[in-house]
């Protein structure tokens, strides 16, 4: 598969080795050229430099021919900007956009980019592992759903303790999709299961259910 | 008619002053405190710190009841987002954004914003000022 | 890339470059000489003195020919034309290689760069030596070294001998 990625920053250096390593082919498109000196020395070839917003450099990095075009820069407004160039003028089928600003999220979804990676996000669910008293953390940003996929652990203070999976009530159109109880065993909601403390929860929801189901699974944090 | 204009260059504290001397109600808004200073000490429209990336400052300088939406900002890509943002999300009838870029004006001019790339139109106004009357390189700008 | 017969240490090089020049007569003794062709009027000359040194040596002479594959295709791509005419370039040459006992490899590849390529490929091949024939070139109104040979001298470990043409007065770009 070849992939380009704008931007050979921390994160796009990172992902274009990883790439690199499963075997894909990768074009890391980098404006700085001091920087690229420094990632061309492991990158080697797959190294770009040029403006990845810029038309003629999308051309020449053959991006009419990538399946999955990701935009890492530091910038929101340029990896929307690029990803939006790379749909529109080159008609790559999967753009991925880092959104710095998690504000943007809904706006990235709405102006057509196909996925949104939040570091702010990617860094709080790294905390959540750390520290697994954080109740709610967004995973994936269901994209044309108005869902994401988030993970929340059940505490003792759940008001639905107890209760079978599958006669909960959660709030809107939440779902629990997987659970994973303590021993770590990894098992899809059915009748026979109850909510216990200790459990995480993988659910679907609407961004705006987000605050009740913390309270429903996770309960409201004493002050 | 009611403007919001992103960016307090030199176009858009021109374009500031100029549309409020002609009694439009004018709201402008940049980043940085110090670019108003580009505006007149009596400028009867309104200024505000804000970035047009950002919904509660476009919210804030009342981009809802806005008839014109104009994005002049040195960076081409914060004027492309911002335009769409106020096209797409706040349905504003008319947005411009200024580009550099002429490629990248067209792709948006398709996705329904109204661009302008000024290095196209500042080529054409020297070859007409070289050549006496538009020709044909100036007009498809 | 990482390179894989890089000298121990600066201090490594006189002696290295002192075996380089220990062959018969006042030639060096390198085994494998890499010398990469464009199809144009210094080849010749390169392979003229690549093969004078093998031939000291006993060694042997690689010649390589690349296609810079443009990224809008496939690193494999058929590239037709441009494989035709590698293919003549390379022909041309084992034709007209004038030493029975010195052996000569000729070798076609589609890299997107040719500098980084060339570097691997005299890595792995065990060249000890790689000499280019380049042109004297313009741009912009500059005296300007080709991104190619830019590369493989500022990266590749080994002995590179550059031999340019006389400079074309009229030849600007």
């Amino acid at each position: 598969m070849y992939v380009i990625v704008a931007g050979g920053g921390k994160v796009g250096f990172a992902l274009s080795q990883s790439l690199l390593a499963n075997g894909h082919e990768v074009l890391c498109i980098e404006k700085d050229a001091r920087r690229c000196a420094v990632i061309v020395e492991d990158l080697g070839s797959a190294t770009f430099q040029g403006d990845c917003c810029e038309v003629s450099v999308l051309e020449e990095a053959g991006t009419g021919r990538a399946q999955v075009f990701v935009a890492v820069t530091g910038d929101d407004e340029d990896n929307l900007i690029a990803c939006q160039v790379a749909k529109r003028r080159f008609h790559v089928p999967r753009t991925v956009a880092r959104i710095n600003d998690p504000k943007n999220r809904e706006i990235f979804s709405i102006l057509g980019v196909d996925a949104t990676v939040n570091s702010t996000d990617v860094i709080m669910s790294q905390i959540a592992q750390e520290m697994p008293t954080h109740p709610l953390t967004q995973v994936v940003s269901l994209r044309g759903t108005g869902r994401e996929l988030c993970q929340v652990e059940v505490t003792e203070r759940s008001p639905l303790l107890g209760q079978s999976l599958n006669a909960l009530e959660l709030p809107g159109e939440s779902e629990i999709i997987l659970i994973v109880d303590q021993d770590r065993k990894v098992s899809t909601p059915s009748s026979g299961m109850r909510l216990h403390a200790g459990q995480i929860v993988l659910a679907v929801t609407r961004g705006e259910d987000e605050d009740a189901l913390r309270e429903a699974l996770a309960g409201v944090a004493p002050d | 008619m009611k403007f919001l204009i992103m960016g307090c260059g030199r176009v858009g504290s021109g374009l500031a002053r100029s549309l409020t001397d002609e009694g439009h109600d004018v709201t402008i808004m940049d980043i940085r405190q110090e670019a108003f200073l580009r505006l007149p000490t009596l400028f009867r429209g309104t200024a505000i710190i804000g970035s047009g990336l950002d919904l509660m400052a476009l919210r804030r300088a009342g981009v809802e009841g806005a008839d014109v939406f104009i994005a002049v900002t040195q960076g081409d890509n914060r004027n492309l987002m911002a335009a769409q943002v106020a096209r797409h999300i706040f349905h504003v009838p008319r947005v411009i954004a200024r580009v550099y870029d002429d490629s990248r004006a067209e792709i948006f001019r398709e996705l329904g914003l109204e661009t302008l790339s000024s290095p196209r139109h500042v080529i054409g106004l020297m070859r007409e000022m070289v050549f006496g009357q538009p020709d044909a390189q100036a007009e498809t700008g | 890339m990482k390179s894989l017969r890089r000298p121990a240490g600066p201090g490594a090089w006189p002696g290295r470059f002192g075996a380089l020049f220990g062959g018969r007569g006042d030639l060096p003794a390198a085994r494998t000489i890499l010398v990469p062709v464009v199809g144009s009027a210094m080849d010749a000359a390169a392979l003229k003195v690549a093969g004078e040194v093998a031939r000291g040596s006993g060694g042997r002479v690689h010649v390589l020919y690349i296609i810079e594959v443009p990224r809008a295709v496939p690193l494999d791509d058929p590239m037709d034309f441009h494989v035709s005419r590698g293919e003549r370039v390379l022909r041309d040459i084992e034709n007209g290689w004038p030493h029975r006992k010195t052996r000569l490899v000729t070798e076609l590849l589609q890299a997107r760069q040719a500098g980084p390529a060339i570097v691997t490929e005299a890595i792995e091949r065990g060249a000890d030596l790689v000499i280019m024939g380049i042109d004297h070139e313009r741009r912009y109104g500059d005296y300007t070294l080709g991104a190619a040979t830019a590369h493989v001298l500022q990266h590749l470990p080994l002995a590179v001998w550059i031999m340019r043409a006389p400079i074309d007065q009229n030849g600007t770009r």
